[in-house]
Protein backbone atom coordinates (compact mmCIF):
# COMPACT_ATOMS: atom_id res chain seq x y z
CA UNK A 1 0.00 0.00 0.00
CA UNK A 2 1.22 3.56 -1.20
CA UNK A 3 2.29 5.65 1.94
CA UNK A 4 1.20 9.33 1.63
CA UNK A 5 3.92 10.38 3.50
CA UNK A 6 6.80 8.48 0.98
CA UNK A 7 7.68 9.39 -2.53
CA UNK A 8 5.84 6.90 -4.49
CA UNK A 9 8.34 6.48 -7.05
CA UNK A 10 11.74 5.59 -4.10
CA UNK A 11 9.36 4.95 -1.19
CA UNK A 12 12.06 7.92 0.19
CA UNK A 13 10.08 10.20 2.73
CA UNK A 14 8.58 13.33 0.84
CA UNK A 15 10.54 16.17 2.62
CA UNK A 16 14.19 16.22 2.47
CA UNK A 17 16.89 18.81 3.05
CA UNK A 18 19.75 19.37 5.00
CA UNK A 19 21.77 22.86 7.03
CA UNK A 20 25.75 22.82 6.24
CA UNK A 21 28.53 24.59 7.99
CA UNK A 22 30.88 24.72 5.33
CA UNK A 23 34.33 26.05 4.51
CA UNK A 24 37.68 26.85 6.11
CA UNK A 25 38.00 23.35 6.65
CA UNK A 26 34.36 22.84 8.21
CA UNK A 27 32.06 19.89 6.43
CA UNK A 28 29.42 19.38 9.16
CA UNK A 29 25.60 18.73 8.62
CA UNK A 30 22.05 18.23 9.95
CA UNK A 31 19.96 16.62 7.93
CA UNK A 32 16.20 15.68 7.93
CA UNK A 33 14.33 13.50 5.94
CA UNK A 34 10.43 12.63 7.29
CA UNK A 35 6.96 13.03 6.07
CA UNK A 36 5.81 15.98 7.33
CA UNK A 37 7.26 19.30 6.39
CA UNK A 38 9.80 20.09 8.93
CA UNK A 39 8.48 23.30 11.39
CA UNK A 40 9.62 26.72 11.87
CA UNK A 41 10.00 25.44 15.56
CA UNK A 42 12.31 22.35 14.42
CA UNK A 43 14.06 23.96 11.61
CA UNK A 44 15.62 26.70 14.20
CA UNK A 45 16.27 23.27 16.42
CA UNK A 46 18.38 22.04 13.44
CA UNK A 47 20.12 24.97 13.87
CA UNK A 48 20.74 24.39 17.43
CA UNK A 49 21.79 20.88 16.87
CA UNK A 50 24.43 21.99 14.16
CA UNK A 51 25.54 24.75 16.22
CA UNK A 52 26.51 22.37 19.03
CA UNK A 53 28.32 20.43 16.69
CA UNK A 54 30.69 22.91 15.93
CA UNK A 55 33.53 24.18 17.80
CA UNK A 56 33.98 27.43 19.95
CA UNK A 57 36.18 28.68 16.67
CA UNK A 58 33.48 27.95 13.94
CA UNK A 59 30.75 28.46 16.25
CA UNK A 60 32.38 31.89 16.06
CA UNK A 61 33.10 32.13 12.84
CA UNK A 62 29.61 31.75 11.87
CA UNK A 63 27.89 33.60 14.55
CA UNK A 64 26.47 35.92 11.63
CA UNK A 65 25.78 33.68 8.71
CA UNK A 66 23.83 31.18 11.37
CA UNK A 67 21.80 34.24 12.78
CA UNK A 68 21.19 34.95 9.25
CA UNK A 69 19.56 31.50 8.53
CA UNK A 70 17.51 31.69 11.76
CA UNK A 71 16.03 35.09 10.10
CA UNK A 72 15.13 33.45 6.93
CA UNK A 73 13.64 30.27 8.81
CA UNK A 74 11.25 32.74 10.44
CA UNK A 75 10.52 34.95 7.22
CA UNK A 76 9.75 31.83 5.28
CA UNK A 77 7.28 30.05 8.03
CA UNK A 78 5.36 33.46 7.43
CA UNK A 79 4.89 32.69 4.28
CA UNK A 80 3.86 28.81 4.27
CA UNK A 81 7.43 27.70 4.57
CA UNK A 82 9.66 26.78 1.42
CA UNK A 83 9.57 24.52 -1.55
CA UNK A 84 12.26 22.42 -3.04
CA UNK A 85 14.17 22.84 -4.61
CA UNK A 86 15.61 25.78 -2.55
CA UNK A 87 19.32 26.59 -2.00
CA UNK A 88 20.24 29.64 -0.18
CA UNK A 89 23.86 30.31 1.16
CA UNK A 90 24.55 32.52 4.34
CA UNK A 91 28.75 33.59 3.92
CA UNK A 92 30.83 35.10 6.43
CA UNK A 93 32.01 37.93 3.86
CA UNK A 94 35.92 38.60 3.49
CA UNK A 95 36.44 34.90 4.55
CA UNK A 96 37.68 31.45 2.71
CA UNK A 97 33.90 30.98 1.71
CA UNK A 98 32.59 30.27 5.54
CA UNK A 99 29.30 29.71 5.04
CA UNK A 100 26.29 28.57 6.32
CA UNK A 101 23.53 26.79 3.58
CA UNK A 102 20.24 25.26 3.39
CA UNK A 103 19.04 23.08 0.81
CA UNK A 104 15.51 21.61 0.70
CA UNK A 105 15.59 19.00 -1.84
CA UNK A 106 12.64 17.91 -1.47
CA UNK A 107 8.69 18.50 -0.47
CA UNK A 108 8.76 21.83 1.92
CA UNK A 109 10.53 22.84 5.30
CA UNK A 110 9.91 26.20 7.73
CA UNK A 111 6.42 25.42 7.22
CA UNK A 112 4.65 27.29 9.89
CA UNK A 113 4.22 25.58 14.00
CA UNK A 114 0.51 24.46 14.45
CA UNK A 115 -1.47 26.59 16.97
CA UNK A 116 -1.55 24.05 18.89
CA UNK A 117 2.21 23.11 19.19
CA UNK B 1 33.62 53.75 -5.64
CA UNK B 2 29.32 53.53 -4.71
CA UNK B 3 29.63 54.52 -8.70
CA UNK B 4 31.11 51.18 -9.86
CA UNK B 5 28.62 49.39 -8.58
CA UNK B 6 25.86 48.17 -10.76
CA UNK B 7 22.14 48.41 -9.56
CA UNK B 8 23.14 49.09 -6.02
CA UNK B 9 20.19 49.59 -4.33
CA UNK B 10 18.48 46.22 -5.43
CA UNK B 11 17.89 45.23 -2.10
CA UNK B 12 15.38 48.13 -1.36
CA UNK B 13 14.10 49.33 -5.22
CA UNK B 14 12.16 46.74 -6.92
CA UNK B 15 12.57 48.70 -10.42
CA UNK B 16 16.58 48.05 -9.58
CA UNK B 17 16.21 44.16 -8.79
CA UNK B 18 14.03 43.44 -12.06
CA UNK B 19 17.23 45.06 -13.45
CA UNK B 20 19.92 42.94 -12.08
CA UNK B 21 17.86 39.77 -12.19
CA UNK B 22 17.69 40.51 -16.17
CA UNK B 23 21.26 41.59 -16.65
CA UNK B 24 22.13 38.30 -15.45
CA UNK B 25 19.70 36.17 -17.38
CA UNK B 26 21.05 38.27 -20.45
CA UNK B 27 24.40 37.39 -20.12
CA UNK B 28 23.49 33.72 -18.97
CA UNK B 29 21.99 33.45 -22.57
CA UNK B 30 25.05 35.17 -24.42
CA UNK B 31 27.44 32.99 -23.02
CA UNK B 32 25.14 29.59 -23.66
CA UNK B 33 24.43 31.02 -27.51
CA UNK B 34 28.65 31.67 -27.36
CA UNK B 35 28.68 27.74 -26.51
CA UNK B 36 25.88 26.74 -29.34
CA UNK B 37 24.17 25.25 -25.62
CA UNK B 38 20.75 26.97 -26.17
CA UNK B 39 18.48 24.02 -25.44
CA UNK B 40 20.32 22.33 -22.26
CA UNK B 41 19.23 24.56 -19.61
CA UNK B 42 16.95 26.07 -18.18
CA UNK B 43 16.42 28.74 -15.81
CA UNK B 44 15.33 29.96 -13.30
CA UNK B 45 16.10 26.50 -11.22
CA UNK B 46 15.52 26.66 -7.82
CA UNK B 47 12.65 28.75 -6.12
CA UNK B 48 12.83 32.30 -4.73
CA UNK B 49 9.26 32.37 -3.57
CA UNK B 50 7.83 31.54 -0.36
CA UNK B 51 5.17 28.33 -0.46
CA UNK B 52 2.66 31.11 -0.52
CA UNK B 53 3.95 33.35 -3.67
CA UNK B 54 5.56 35.89 -1.90
CA UNK B 55 9.26 37.01 -3.49
CA UNK B 56 12.35 36.31 -1.47
CA UNK B 57 14.40 39.17 -3.42
CA UNK B 58 17.12 38.90 -1.67
CA UNK B 59 19.82 38.20 -3.61
CA UNK B 60 19.86 34.91 -3.07
CA UNK B 61 20.03 33.75 -5.39
CA UNK B 62 19.59 36.23 -7.91
CA UNK B 63 19.84 33.67 -11.05
CA UNK B 64 20.12 30.00 -11.46
CA UNK B 65 20.48 27.32 -14.33
CA UNK B 66 19.75 23.75 -14.45
CA UNK B 67 20.96 21.33 -17.19
CA UNK B 68 18.96 17.96 -15.93
CA UNK B 69 20.35 16.30 -18.74
CA UNK B 70 24.13 16.85 -17.82
CA UNK B 71 23.15 17.01 -13.78
CA UNK B 72 24.65 20.49 -13.68
CA UNK B 73 23.25 23.60 -11.84
CA UNK B 74 24.48 26.95 -11.10
CA UNK B 75 23.56 29.45 -8.68
CA UNK B 76 24.98 33.54 -8.44
CA UNK B 77 24.42 35.35 -5.06
CA UNK B 78 24.22 38.74 -5.24
CA UNK B 79 26.11 40.52 -2.66
CA UNK B 80 24.98 44.04 -1.24
CA UNK B 81 27.75 46.97 -2.13
CA UNK B 82 30.46 46.75 0.60
CA UNK B 83 33.14 48.79 -0.32
CA UNK B 84 34.96 46.21 -2.32
CA UNK B 85 34.09 46.43 -5.57
CA UNK B 86 35.83 43.19 -6.70
CA UNK B 87 34.40 41.13 -4.23
CA UNK B 88 33.59 37.33 -5.65
CA UNK B 89 34.05 34.39 -4.38
CA UNK B 90 32.75 30.58 -5.73
CA UNK B 91 32.52 27.26 -4.87
CA UNK B 92 31.46 23.97 -6.23
CA UNK B 93 29.13 21.85 -4.41
CA UNK B 94 26.78 18.96 -4.75
CA UNK B 95 23.16 19.81 -4.19
CA UNK B 96 20.89 17.03 -3.18
CA UNK B 97 24.20 14.87 -2.06
CA UNK B 98 23.62 11.23 -1.65
CA UNK B 99 20.23 11.50 -3.77
CA UNK B 100 19.45 9.65 -7.09
CA UNK B 101 18.84 13.00 -8.29
CA UNK B 102 21.45 14.74 -7.63
CA UNK B 103 22.97 17.99 -9.55
CA UNK B 104 26.53 19.26 -9.10
CA UNK B 105 26.61 23.18 -8.72
CA UNK B 106 29.06 26.18 -9.54
CA UNK B 107 28.22 28.98 -6.91
CA UNK B 108 29.20 32.39 -7.40
CA UNK B 109 28.78 34.68 -5.10
CA UNK B 110 29.81 38.72 -5.40
CA UNK B 111 28.96 42.31 -5.32
CA UNK B 112 27.41 43.66 -8.68
CA UNK B 113 30.06 45.62 -11.08
CA UNK B 114 31.12 45.34 -14.77
CA UNK B 115 34.31 43.88 -13.45
CA UNK B 116 32.52 41.15 -11.40
CA UNK B 117 30.12 40.67 -14.03
CA UNK B 118 33.16 39.60 -16.33
CA UNK B 119 34.56 37.48 -13.65
CA UNK B 120 31.21 35.69 -12.77
CA UNK B 121 30.80 34.76 -16.73
CA UNK B 122 34.63 33.56 -17.01
CA UNK B 123 33.94 31.16 -14.80
CA UNK B 124 31.09 30.07 -15.50
CA UNK B 125 32.10 29.47 -19.32
CA UNK B 126 35.09 27.52 -17.80
CA UNK B 127 33.23 25.57 -15.72
CA UNK B 128 30.88 25.14 -18.00
CA UNK B 129 33.72 23.55 -20.83
CA UNK B 130 35.75 22.28 -18.44
CA UNK B 131 34.59 21.15 -15.18
CA UNK B 132 37.26 23.47 -13.51
CA UNK B 133 38.50 26.75 -12.27
CA UNK B 134 41.62 28.22 -12.90
CA UNK B 135 42.07 32.36 -12.38
CA UNK B 136 44.57 34.59 -12.31
CA UNK B 137 45.34 35.50 -8.64
CA UNK B 138 47.40 38.16 -6.08
CA UNK B 139 45.33 37.73 -2.71
CA UNK B 140 44.35 34.17 -2.34
CA UNK B 141 41.79 31.95 -4.04
CA UNK B 142 38.31 33.32 -3.37
CA UNK B 143 38.62 36.94 -3.40
CA UNK B 144 40.63 38.18 -6.04
CA UNK B 145 41.62 42.21 -6.33
CA UNK B 146 43.93 42.47 -9.45
CA UNK B 147 45.87 45.12 -10.42
CA UNK B 148 44.19 47.15 -13.26
CA UNK B 149 46.92 46.08 -15.97
CA UNK B 150 45.14 42.52 -15.54
CA UNK B 151 41.82 43.37 -15.10
CA UNK B 152 42.10 45.42 -18.11
CA UNK B 153 43.80 42.09 -19.72
CA UNK B 154 40.79 40.37 -18.10
CA UNK B 155 38.18 42.61 -19.62
CA UNK B 156 39.79 41.95 -23.40
CA UNK B 157 39.75 38.27 -22.44
CA UNK B 158 35.88 38.27 -22.09
CA UNK B 159 34.96 40.48 -24.71
CA UNK B 160 36.46 37.61 -26.97
CA UNK B 161 34.73 35.47 -25.61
Amino acid sequence: MAKHDHDQDNDEPLHRGRIQAQGGGTEKSEAWSQGKPPTEREMLGKCDQLEAKLTDREKADRQEPLARLRRFIREAAKGGGVKAPTSKSFLKRGSKNIRIDIEVIKGLACVPDSEDG
Amino acid sequence: MTNNYLFPNFLTDLTEYGAAEELWRKHWYDLLKHLGDLTEWDTPWLNTTLADGTPCRDGNPIFSAVSLSRRLGIRVIQLEPSGNTRELYFWMGTFGQGEAEAIEELVISCVLTKETLYDALDIMNQWLNTGEVVLSRVDGYLTFPLPPRHAKQRDYALVAC
